[in-house]
C-alpha cells in the first residue's frame, strides 16, 4: 500500500469519526455537508485535526478548490503528504 | 327610562333552579344574583399594603344598584353600551353588575394600570371608544383623566361618570329590564391588536350557557373558592374569574397581573394558606411561578384542597408545567388539578376542557410536517405535570367539548375530517357569539359553525390545539395579528421596502412567524424584519424571513395576502421561498428558561416601544415612539430578575469536557472576555451612578451595577463548574486573562473614563464620554455581538445551561444598551453633541482592536477551503459590529457622522491587522484568506 493510499484511507477514517452524522463507513462520493452533517465549526475541527495528524505546515494555493466530498478532502491531504515526504 | 317590568325579585319561589339553567329568563339573571348576594362571602382584593381587603357580595350588590341608578339618572338609554375603565376589581365588579342591572351593555376596556404610560393608554382608549360608541363611560381613580381625554380625542358624546364623584346611595333594588336571550349582554374586545379593536358581541344566551357549562365542567360547588390574577377586561378574567364566581356566590381573591409578576408566591398562597380551590391562568403563569418561587417560600403551605388549575389561552408547554408540578407537588398539590382547556372570546370563554379531577393527557407528535387533511402520528404519551416531557413536539390535551358546544375539525373547504386528522377547529353551539362590532363582511361564521383559525385535531374525543394558522397567533394570552407585525416592520425599517406579507404557522416544535418578501431584499431590511417579528411574538416563535421572485405572494382577487396558503407553501418546503434569516424561539411559551416572559422584548434595541397591551405582560413598556425612559427600564429590571444558582451550570460539564479542541478554545476565550469585561465594569461603574444627571438615571445605573455583579458570578461559576477552568487562568498573566483583548485594550480606557468622571466631580462632559465607552462601545459593539455568537455556539454544541445563562445576560445587556443610547441621545440634544461625537470617533479604534485582538494568535487552518470559511465567519462578526455602529449613530442623533465613522473603522481595521502581522509569524486568517481570494481571481482572469 502506497503512502498516498494509506493517507487516503486514514483521512476517510478521521472524516468518519468526526462527522456529526454517525456512520459505520463512508465512501469517496459522500458529501461532507449534505450527507455527513458537517457545519462550519465541525469542518474547521476536521481541518485542524488533519493538519495536526499529518503534520502539514504549508498550504498550497493550487489546492484551493472547493472540498465537497470525502474524496476531495482525502485527495488533497494525500497529495500534500506525498509532496511533504518527497522534500 | 323604560318602566321595569321584569320578574319581581322577591317572587323567586324556586331557589333550586339556578338562573343559568333558564336562559330564556336571562332578564332575571342579574337581579337574582344581586338578590342572593351573601354578606359572608365576597371578593378579596390584594391591597397596596399587601393585605387582602374584603368586600362582601352584598356590599357589592348594593353598590351595583347605586351604579344602575347613576346610569339611569345620567339619561343613558336602556340597551346602550357602557364602557368600563376601572382598576380596582371590586369597584369593577359592582360597575359591571350595575350596568347589567340598568339594562345596558357593559364593554370593559383596559384600565390605567394596564399601561405604564398615560399617553399610550389614552390612545388605546380612544380607539376602543370609536368602535364601542358608548352612551356612557364608567371610570374611577387614576383612569378618569385619560378617559376624559380619550373621549375628547375620539370625538365621542359619551357621558363620563366618575365613581369617585359620588353616586346615589341606598338605591332600592329594581327589577332589571328584560332583555331577550339574543340581546347583547356584553361587548368583549379581543386583546392584543393595536391596529383595529374588534368587539365580540356576547348574548345573554351565550353568557348563561357558558357560565353554566363552566360550573358543571368543574363540578363547582358550595365549598369552592376561586383565586386568580388575570385582568378583568379580558374574557378569561371576566367570564372565568369574575362572572362565574359571582353567579355562584363563591369567595374570590383577585390580584392584578402586575402584583403577580412581582410576587407570584402571593397567588400560590391563596391555595396553600387561604383555602382557595380553583384558578385559571395562561400556561406562562405556571412556568413563571416555577421559575420565580423558591421552595422555601412554600414552607407551611398545603395545596391538598387545590383541585382545579386551568391552563388556557395559549399552547401548553408540558415541560414547563412539569417544572411547576415539581415545585408544588411536595406541598400536597396533585397533578389531577392541572386542567387543560381551550377557549376563545368568540365562544364566550370555554370551548373544551379536561373533566375536573381527571389527569390531562399529553401526546408527542412524530417529527413529520403537519398538513391539513393528513393524519397525525402520535409518537409518545404522558400525563401533564407528572411526566417531564423532554424533547420537542409535546402537546397537552384540552379535553372534550363542554355541554352545548360542538367541535369539528375541517379542511380548508370546511369539510369535516375524521378524528386524528390535522385541520382547522370549527365550533358551534349555544356559547357562540352573535357577531363583531364593527361587523366585517365575513366573520368566520358559516352554516356549520365558526372557523376559529386555530389548527388542531381530535383524539379520543379530546381537542388538541396547535395554534393559529395564517393571520394571528397568541402570545401570553394576547392575540398578535399578522397585520400588526407588518405595521411594525414598515414603521421600523428605513429605505425601500419590498412587497411582503407575514404569516403564522406551527410545527410540532414551535410556533412560527414568517416574513415573506418578493423581489430585492437588502440585508438590513431582512435584519429589521426578523427583529420586529421576534419582538412582536415576544420571542415565543421561530422567526423566518424568506424571499422569492416578484409575484410569488399568493393573494386574493382583492389583493390581500392569502396567509394560510402562504404558510402551506412554506410548510411544504418545495416552494419558491428561499430563507434569508432564521431565528429560533428565544423560549417556548413558558419553559423555565423563558427569558422574555414576562418582561417584554428581550432584545431592547433602540426602537419604538410597544404600544400593544398584553395581559400577563404588564411590565412591557408602552408609550410614544421612542426609547423607554430610565424609570421604565427600572420597572423592566424589576420583573426580569434571574438567579445564577438556578441555572445549574454544572449540568454542562460532561458536554464541555467532550468538546473538540478548537470549539472548546473558542468558547473559553469568549467566556473569559466576557468575565473580564464584566469584572472591570463592577469595579468602575459606580462613578457613573454617583454622578448621573437625574435621579431616575442614578437608580437605573444602580440596577446595572447589580446586574453586572450577577454576570460576573455567572461567568465565574460557569468557567469553574462547567468548563473546569481554574480562577487563576483569568488573572491578567493567566492563560486566558493574558489573551484577553478587552482586558489589555479596553479596560484601561474604561478605567480612565470613569476616573475622569470622579476627578472632575461629575462634570457632564466626562459623564457622557464614559457612557459612550461603557454602553455604546463595550456593551453595544463588543458584548452584544459577542454574546450572540457565543449563544449560537452554545446552542450548536448542546450547552443548555450556557444558553440559558447567556439569554439572561443578553437581555440584561440589551436593557443597559437601551439606557445608554437613551442617555447619550439626551446628551446630544442637551448640548454635548461635540463631546459625544469626538469620543465616539476616537473610541472606534480601540473597539476594532479588541475585535481583531492582535495580541492573540488566531486559529488559522491551513487547508484552504477551511481557512476561507473560517475567515468569512470572523469578518462576518466584525461586519455585524460595524452595522451596529451605523444604527447606534442614527439612534443617538449623530447619523451624519456615519461616513467619518466608517473611515475610522476601516483604518482601525487595517492598523489592527498590521499589528497582528507584526506579532505573529503569519498574517491574520482574514488577510490570508483575502490574499488567497485575490490570487485566485487573478489566476482566473489571466
Amino acid at each position: 500500500m502506497s503512502l498516498y493510499e494509506k493517507t487516503v484511507d486514514r483521512v476517510q477514517d478521521v472524516i468518519r469519526d468526526m462527522a456529526p452524522n454517525r456512520k459505520e463507513t463512508v465512501s469517496r462520493d459522500e458529501r461532507l455537508i449534505e450527507e455527513l452533517g458537517y457545519d462550519s465549526i465541525s469542518f474547521l475541527e476536521l481541518a485542524l485535526a488533519l493538519e495536526s495528524e499529518f503534520n502539514l505546515f504549508e498550504f498550497d494555493e493550487e489546492q484551493a478548490e472547493n472540498l465537497l466530498t470525502v474524496g476531495d478532502v482525502s485527495d488533497v491531504i494525500g497529495k500534500l503528504v506525498v509532496a511533504a515526504a518527497a522534500e | 327610562m323604560d318602566a321595569p317590568d321584569a320578574l319581581p325579585l322577591e317572587s323567586d319561589g324556586d331557589r333550586s333552579t339556578s338562573w343559568i339553567q333558564r336562559p330564556t329568563g336571562a332578564c332575571a339573571v342579574i337581579g337574582e344574583w344581586l338578590a342572593r348576594a351573601r354578606p359572608d362571602r365576597g371578593i378579596r382584593v390584594l391591597g397596596r399594603s399587601g393585605e387582602w381587603d374584603f368586600r362582601s357580595w352584598s356590599e357589592i350588590a348594593a353598590e351595583a344598584w347605586d351604579t344602575a341608578e347613576l346610569l339611569r339618572l345620567s339619561g343613558a338609554r336602556t340597551g346602550g353600551t357602557v364602557s368600563l375603565v376601572i382598576d380596582a376589581p371590586d369597584v369593577f365588579a359592582a360597575a359591571f353588575a350595575g350596568t347589567l342591572a340598568a339594562g345596558m351593555v357593559p364593554a370593559p376596556h383596559p384600565p390605567r394600570s394596564s399601561f405604564p404610560d398615560a399617553a399610550a393608554h389614552r390612545a388605546r382608549l380612544a380607539g376602543l371608544l370609536r368602535v364601542a360608541r358608548p352612551a356612557a363611560v364608567l371610570t374611577h381613580g387614576r383612569s378618569a383623566g385619560p378617559v376624559r381625554e380619550a373621549v375628547r380625542e375620539a370625538g365621542s358624546t359619551a357621558r363620563v361618570l366618575s365613581l369617585d364623584d359620588g353616586r346615589p346611595t341606598g338605591t332600592e333594588p329594581r327589577s332589571p329590564a328584560r332583555p331577550a336571550p339574543d340581546a347583547t349582554a356584553l361587548l368583549q374586545f379581543t386583546s392584543g391588536s393595536s391596529t383595529a379593536p374588534k368587539g365580540v358581541r356576547i348574548t345573554w344566551e351565550n353568557l348563561t350557557a357558558n357560565v353554566a357549562a363552566i360550573r358543571s365542567w368543574l363540578r363547582w360547588d358550595e365549598q369552592d373558592a376561586f383565586a386568580h390574577w388575570l385582568p378583568l377586561h379580558h374574557d378569561m378574567g371576566l367570564i372565568g374569574g369574575l362572572l362565574t364566581p359571582l353567579a355562584a356566590g363563591t369567595d374570590l381573591r383577585v390580584m392584578t397581573p402586575r402584583q403577580f409578576i412581582r410576587a407570584p408566591e402571593r397567588w400560590l398562597e391563596c391555595f396553600g394558606r387561604h383555602g382557595a380551590t380553583l384558578t385559571t391562568a395562561p400556561p406562562f403563569g405556571y412556568a413563571y411561578a416555577a421559575r420565580r418561587v423558591r421552595p422555601e417560600a412554600l414552607d407551611g403551605m398545603d395545596f391538598s384542597r387545590w383541585r382545579v388549575a386551568i391552563l388556557g389561552a395559549e399552547r401548553i408547554d408540558p415541560a414547563a408545567v412539569a417544572r411547576f408540578h415539581r415545585l408544588v407537588a411536595p406541598y400536597g398539590f396533585t397533578a389531577r388539578a392541572l386542567t387543560g382547556a381551550y377557549g376563545l372570546a368568540e365562544s364566550t370563554l370555554v370551548v373544551s376542557g379536561v373533566p375536573a379531577g381527571g389527569k390531562t393527557r399529553t401526546v408527542r407528535l412524530a417529527d413529520t410536517p403537519l398538513t391539513f387533511g393528513a393524519p397525525v402520528t402520535v409518537a409518545g404519551e404522558g400525563v401533564l405535570g407528572e411526566d417531564a416531557a423532554t424533547g420537542t413536539g409535546w402537546l397537552a390535551g384540552c379535553g372534550p367539548p363542554l355541554p352545548g358546544t360542538r367541535v369539528t375539525v375541517v379542511d380548508e373547504h370546511g369539510t369535516p375530517l375524521p378524528p386524528g386528522t390535522f385541520g382547522e377547529i370549527r365550533i358551534s353551539g349555544t356559547s357562540l357569539f352573535a357577531g363583531y362590532v364593527p361587523q366585517p363582511p365575513r366573520d368566520g361564521r358559516e352554516p356549520g359553525g365558526f372557523r376559529t383559525g386555530d389548527s388542531g385535531f381530535l383524539l379520543d374525543g379530546e381537542v388538541y390545539v396547535l395554534g393559529r394558522l395564517g393571520h394571528a397567533m397568541k402570545v401570553r394570552g394576547a392575540r398578535v395579528h399578522a397585520e400588526d407585525v407588518e405595521a411594525r416592520i414598515l414603521a421600523t425599517a428605513g429605505g425601500p421596502a419590498p412587497r411582503f406579507a407575514v404569516t403564522f404557522g406551527t410545527t410540532p416544535e414551535s410556533a412560527v412567524a414568517a416574513v415573506c418578501a418578493e423581489g430585492e431584499v437588502t440585508p438590513e431590511w431582512a435584519d429589521t424584519a426578523a427583529r420586529c417579528a421576534h419582538e412582536a411574538t415576544a420571542g415565543t416563535a421561530r422567526v423566518l424571513v424568506v424571499r422569492a421572485e416578484p409575484g410569488a405572494l399568493p393573494r386574493t382577487t382583492s389583493g390581500k395576502p392569502r396567509r394560510r396558503r402562504l404558510w402551506e407553501e412554506l410548510a411544504d418546503g418545495a416552494g419558491v421561498w428561499r430563507p434569508l434569516r432564521e431565528e429560533p424561539p428565544r423560549a417556548s411559551s413558558g419553559s423555565a428558561d423563558a427569558p422574555s416572559a414576562p418582561g417584554g422584548p428581550a432584545r431592547a434595541e433602540p426602537e419604538a416601544a410597544d404600544e400593544d397591551e398584553v395581559p400577563g405582560d404588564p411590565a412591557r413598556p408602552a408609550g410614544e415612539v421612542g426609547l423607554p425612559s430610565a424609570r421604565q427600564l427600572y420597572d423592566r429590571w424589576e420583573v426580569q430578575q434571574w438567579s445564577v444558582a438556578r441555572v445549574e451550570v454544572a449540568r454542562d460539564a460532561p458536554v464541555f469536557a467532550a468538546l473538540r479542541p478548537y470549539t472548546r478554545g473558542e468558547l473559553l476565550v469568549a467566556l473569559a472576555e466576557l468575565e473580564i469585561g464584566e469584572s472591570c465594569v463592577t469595579r468602575t461603574l459606580s462613578a457613573l451612578a454617583d454622578h448621573a444627571p437625574t435621579e431616575a438615571d442614578r437608580i437605573y445605573l444602580c440596577t446595572q451595577l447589580a446586574d453586572e455583579a450577577r454576570h460576573v458570578q455567572f461567568f465565574q461559576r460557569y468557567l469553574q463548574d462547567a468548563a473546569a477552568v481554574a480562577p487563576e487562568a483569568l488573572e491578567p498573566d493567566g492563560e486566558l486573562g493574558g489573551a484577553s483583548g478587552y482586558g489589555r485594550i479596553y479596560a484601561p480606557v474604561l478605567r480612565a473614563a470613569t476616573g475622569a468622571v470622579r476627578e472632575s466631580g461629575g462634570e457632564a462632559a466626562a459623564w457622557y464620554r464614559a457612557v459612550v465607552h461603557y454602553h455604546l462601545m463595550t456593551e453595544g459593539l463588543l458584548a452584544a455581538p459577542g454574546l450572540r455568537t457565543l449563544r449560537e455556539l452554545a446552542g450548536a454544541c448542546g450547552l443548555t445551561a450556557l444558553g440559558e445563562g447567556l439569554t439572561h445576560v443578553a437581555r440584561d445587556e440589551a436593557r443597559h444598551l437601551t439606557f445608554g443610547v437613551s442617555a447619550v441621545r439626551a446628551g446630544v440634544r442637551g448640548g454635548h453633541a461635540d463631546t459625544v461625537a469626538e469620543t465616539y470617533l476616537h473610541a472606534i479604534g480601540d473597539t476594532v482592536r479588541v475585535l481583531v485582538n492582535p495580541g492573540r494568535r488566531a486559529t488559522g487552518p491551513k487547508l484552504t477551503a477551511a481557512l476561507v470559511r473560517h475567515a468569512a465567519q470572523l469578518s462576518g462578526r466584525w461586519e455585524a459590529s460595524r452595522r451596529r455602529m451605523t444604527r447606534q449613530l442614527a439612534a443617538i442623533g449623530l447619523g451624519h457622522l456615519e461616513p467619518r465613522a466608517e473611515r475610522a473603522w476601516r483604518s482601525a481595521l487595517e492598523a489592527a491587522l498590521d499589528a497582528y502581522a507584526e506579532n505573529w509569524p503569519e498574517p491574520h486568517p482574514v488577510v490570508r484568506a483575502g490574499a488567497l481570494r485575490g490570487l485566485r481571481s487573478h489566476q482566473r482572469t489571466s
